[in-house]
């Protein structure tokens, strides 16, 4: 028991020293997960956030910090623990991650070596048919499960269908489901209906953009939770995805602006950039240069003398854009934070502090800034570039843009899903192809070896029923009532057979008086358990007539006539 | 067109990797399908007998398995019963009857990044209970659905189909023994 302990010592330190350092460390860090004596805590403190600060100040959770890495950052002496929490988080938080890993070690590898193992005794090799079919059969699965799906959704939606469905180039990445669409699109048919009630046929863009944000957030606002966030936390939520949305919004505002203000100048520095440089290709004596090539020059020079233009025009698209941006967008975060936590993560934990619970808003920030940059993104593709907008207009182009992006939706998860169900229904039936291809047999090949009609070759059996067949035919129907001279078998065996009849491993096919004299040898099949000691074998007389036994009374109604 | 916004709505896909119900929806045309293109009546009952428990086990038998240890295990840490558990929703009404409907959302065993969030909140003892118990459920978790799916139901299936298989195989070597005795009985008579 020693020595194996100490083998198996060896092979660990061996392993950590130069092949799998990371993956032992994490076994290891397994075992360490379950090793309760050293997680005691010496001094416990009561249940509040209070006593933990009191506590964090006179260095009391020393050991805590010791046996927790993951929260501390962690220590030489518990560190392993950080690899194992780390993996079982990952896997915890990409459910497709650990879906596979189940896949793999629950399904795959596991089900294919019980295929191969399957009646190995009596076959007496493995069952490699039925080990290749399984495997076939759960890779194509796997495949079309978890890998088809995901292709075919970025390559149908990206390359074939957001060209037809989304010719605007709306940023689509910010819808994560059709709940979101549909709240946008409520809250912009609200926003232009009372407006029209109002009686009012135009509307500044940003006006628009303000209240369409304002009533998202007022809806959610009704049922919201009793979470509260401190201002310090709110502060920060809003600085982060205000800048992050303020950037992202920047630089397309900059680019935009910057293209249209230089517009003119660009042609007109272009046309003589391109002028400039077919002079000094023909000074150089160039007959016909490339227009590509002339064209990629021309552009460098017209760029680089107007770079000054170019700066001058950034900082005053820098300028406009601080002025016009939206001031109130801290306000509505501010309010809209509560729904989508609650929403986010139904979690029962009442939120002091504000930067303990700053984790918690890390799916909100997203949430936020996709609704805020699809309703955006949105709004400002219908308004076609306009400051001011008309309100039928906007409105017909927003409903038109929506019904766009839901079709697109649509299309991209039920045309990769129409593929992925015909690949599924080809796929067992590839298989079992492949299967009948490669072996000759119809037969379900887990049932090779305990079926023996099944386990002879197909070939064979083919071969040698009709002729048996035949044979018995012949026999039983040229053989009389009487004991006239058979006519002779069609079909003789050449090779030599076995006399007298071989015990048979399976039930009679035919009833004992119909069946042939003659045993043809090909037939014997030796069970596993039985020790086979082949007969004889002699050459045996052509056959005689079948003679028809007499019954056990006939000897008796003679002996009483006579 | 509305059905179709339907179905697309249930099996919706945000992201490349496959969404949860429409992973189940194909691994549930899978079966089908492999029952539809299935060669003998043993094929048909393997599949039953095979598949049809691996789509509950590979979906749900993990999140139940979790329940009910991380149920066992709030019950038997003293912090997790004053402070924070493992499972959400209130303490008061749980039952292990409960944590054994698959479908029951009402508790649920935190995740990890819940669990984190709580780091300055909880009490040093109760976080460190909440993370030790949440990788043991995990890891049981995920051991057992590997260990029904790739073992259990497997070995189930295949003695089954033996078992019926030499039974048959029984029965037929019986019916010709009696056809043989009768049609001897009846040569001799």
């Amino acid at each position: 028991m020693l020595t194996i302990v100490n083998f198996l010592f060896t092979i660990q330190i061996k392993m950590q020293k130069y092949f799998f350092r990371g993956f032992s460390k994490i076994v290891k860090s397994t075992f360490y997960l379950f090793e309760f004596k050293n997680m005691i805590i010496k001094s416990q403190k009561p249940n509040t956030v209070v006593a933990f600060e009191a506590n964090k100040k006179n260095q009391q959770s020393e050991n805590f910090k010791k046996m927790s890495p993951v929260i501390q950052g962690g220590s030489p002496s518990f560190g392993n623990t950080a690899a194992a929490f780390n993996l079982f988080s990952l896997l915890e938080a990409k459910p497709i991650l650990s879906l596979m890993t189940v896949n793999l070690f629950g399904m795959l590898i596991p089900r294919t070596l019980t295929e191969l193992y399957r009646n190995k005794k009596e076959l007496g090799h493995f069952n490699w048919n039925a080990g290749r079919e399984r495997l076939i059969d759960e890779i194509s699965s796997t495949f079309t499960l978890f890998f088809a799906p995901g292709l075919l959704f970025n390559y149908i939606g990206n390359k074939l269908l957001n060209s037809k469905f989304n010719p605007l180039g709306v940023n689509t990445k910010a819808f994560t489901d059709y709940k979101m669409l549909d709240i946008i699109n409520n809250k912009v048919k609200d926003v232009l209906l009372t407006e029209s009630l109002k009686g009012n046929t135009q509307m500044p863009i940003n006006d628009l953009r303000q209240a369409v944000a304002r009533g998202i957030l007022e809806d959610t606002k009704a049922a919201s939770s009793n979470l509260k966030f401190s201002t310090e936390l709110i502060d920060d939520v809003v600085k982060e995805v205000g800048s992050s949305m303020q950037r992202a919004n920047m630089d397309k505002y900059i680019k935009n602006f910057v293209k249209n203000e230089t517009r003119a100048e660009f042609k007109q520095a272009l046309s003589a950039a391109k002028e400039q440089v077919l002079k000094e290709a023909a000074e150089k004596g160039i007959a016909n240069p490339s227009k590509a090539e002339v064209g990629r020059e021309a552009y460098k020079r017209a760029m680089e003398s107007l770079k000054d233009v170019m700066q001058k025009a950034t900082s005053q698209a820098q300028r406009n854009f601080l002025e016009r941006r939206d001031r109130g967008i801290a306000s509505f975060i501010e309010k809209f934070i509560p729904k989508a936590s609650e929403h986010l993560r139904e979690t029962d934990i009442t939120i002091k502090g504000g930067k303990a619970a700053k984790d918690l808003t890390t799916n909100t920030n997203n949430l936020i800034r996709d609704i805020f940059t699809a309703t955006d993104d949105i709004l400002m593709k219908a308004a076609k570039g306009k400051d001011k907008v008309n309100l039928p207009e906007m409105s017909n182009n927003t409903q038109n843009i929506m019904q766009s992006l839901k079709n697109l939706k649509l299309g991209k998860v039920l045309l990769p899903f129409t593929i992925v169900l015909t690949l599924l229904m080809l796929f067992p039936k590839l298989n079992i192809w492949l299967t009948q291809k490669i072996t000759g047999k119809k037969e379900f090949p887990g049932l090779a070896g305990l079926n023996t009609d099944s386990s002879t070759p197909a070939d064979n059996k083919d071969k040698t029923k009709p002729a048996d067949n035949k044979d018995t035919q012949s026999n039983t129907a040229n053989t009389p009532a009487t004991n006239a001279p058979p006519a002779t078998p069609v079909s003789q065996p050449t090779t030599p057979v076995i006399t007298p009849p071989m015990p048979m491993p399976y039930p009679m096919p035919y009833p004992v008086n119909t069946m042939p004299y003659q045993i043809p040898q090909r037939i014997v099949t030796i069970p596993y358990n039985i020790p086979f000691t082949p007969p004889p074998i002699t050459p045996t007389p052509p056959p005689g007539p079948m003679i028809k036994k007499e019954s056990i009374f006939a000897e008796f109604e003679r002996r009483m006539q006579s | 067109m509305s059905m179709l916004m339907n179905v697309a709505r249930v099996i919706d896909m945000n992201t490349s990797s496959t969404s949860l119900k429409m992973m189940q929806t194909l691994y549930a045309c899978t079966i089908a399908s492999r029952l539809k293109n299935s060669r003998s009546k043993d094929e048909v009952r393997e599949i039953a007998t095979r598949d049809v428990p691996a789509w509950m086990t590979f979906f749900y038998l993990a999140s139940v398995i979790e329940k009910v240890v991380g149920y066992c295990l709030d019950n038997a840490t003293e912090s997790t019963k004053k402070g924070f558990s493992l499972l959400k929703g209130e303490k008061e009404g749980r039952t292990l009857l409960k944590m054994l409907n698959p479908f029951n959302n009402e508790f649920k065993v935190r995740s990890f990044d819940d669990i984190k969030a709580l780091k300055n909140i909880a009490n040093p003892q109760n976080y460190k209970d909440l993370m030790r118990n949440k990788c043991g459920v995990y890891v049981t978790g995920l051991l057992a659905s590997i260990a029904v799916l790739g073992i259990l139901i497997p070995k189930i299936n295949v003695a089954i189909t033996r078992k019926k298989v030499l039974a048959e195989q029984q029965k037929k070597k019986a019916a010709a023994a009696s056809t043989t005795n009768a049609s001897n009985l009846n040569k001799t008579a």
